[in-house]
């Protein structure tokens, strides 16, 4: 998340046309942010799953939903109590 | 124009004991794995913390190997693991908890987050029913 601190740079790139539609659609004011959030996603999800490959862990679809139903059963009761 | 002023502060959403943090090592269950990538995939902002406390004490148990699985958990800073450091006074209320779970229970209680361990009947001397995450598969 260090990434949202350090200076900003004017970048020029080159998009797919449905992919600077939808940057565009974001409003001028909005662009770079969108942008900035859009490639921190895809390089935390990038990184965190060459973490868990390069340990050894193949994580299936089934395991993950399983420890999601839990985890969110814990913070319904938690939002419930507060 | 910089568009980092209302950036949103990452959130620690759950924290892995000595139990969570050995088991992530030896590969000796699936459980911290998937909860790992749980909260990568959930949204773009919340982290699992590893407490220095414990991250230390499970270094010290651990064979060549299995630090290097756990070194590794830490050591990509665009990833959803995070370091959570002992500060302070924290120190005395970690060591009092005890090395398997002290400062995790800290940071359990302080940032609202879930504790994951595979000893819930210790986390849950510190810590609400509700705020300990069984992990179930050692």
């Amino acid at each position: 998340m260090d990434g949202m601190t350090s200076p900003a740079r004017r970048v020029t790139v080159y998009l797919p046309g449905h992919i600077a539609d939808l940057v565009e659609s974001q409003g001028k004011g909005n662009q770079s942010r969108y942008l900035a959030e859009a490639v921190q996603i895809l390089e935390r999800r990038r990184a965190t799953q060459a973490m868990l490959r390069e340990a050894g862990y193949l994580v299936t679809a089934e395991g993950v939903q399983r420890m999601r139903e839990r985890v969110q059963a814990l913070e319904a009761r938690r939002a419930g109590r507060a | 124009m910089t568009g980092h002023d209302d950036a949103v502060e990452p959130q620690v959403r759950v924290v892995l004991d000595l139990s969570a943090l050995t088991a992530y090592a030896r590969l000796a269950g699936m459980g911290v794995a998937e909860l790992i990538a749980m909260v990568e995939e959930d949204d773009g902002t919340s982290l699992v913390g590893v407490p220095a406390g414990q991250f230390l004490a499970a270094h010290w148990q651990l064979e060549a190997d299995e630090q290097q699985r756990l070194i590794s958990l830490v050591s990509r800073p665009e990833s959803v693991t995070v370091v959570l450091p002992l500060l302070g006074v924290d120190v005395v209320d970690a060591v009092e908890i005890g090395h398997g779970m002290g400062h995790a229970v800290i940071e359990a209680q302080r940032r609202g987050a879930l504790l994951a361990t595979y000893d819930g009947d210790a986390a849950r001397r510190y810590l609400d029913d509700e705020s300990v995450l069984d992990l179930f598969d050692k």
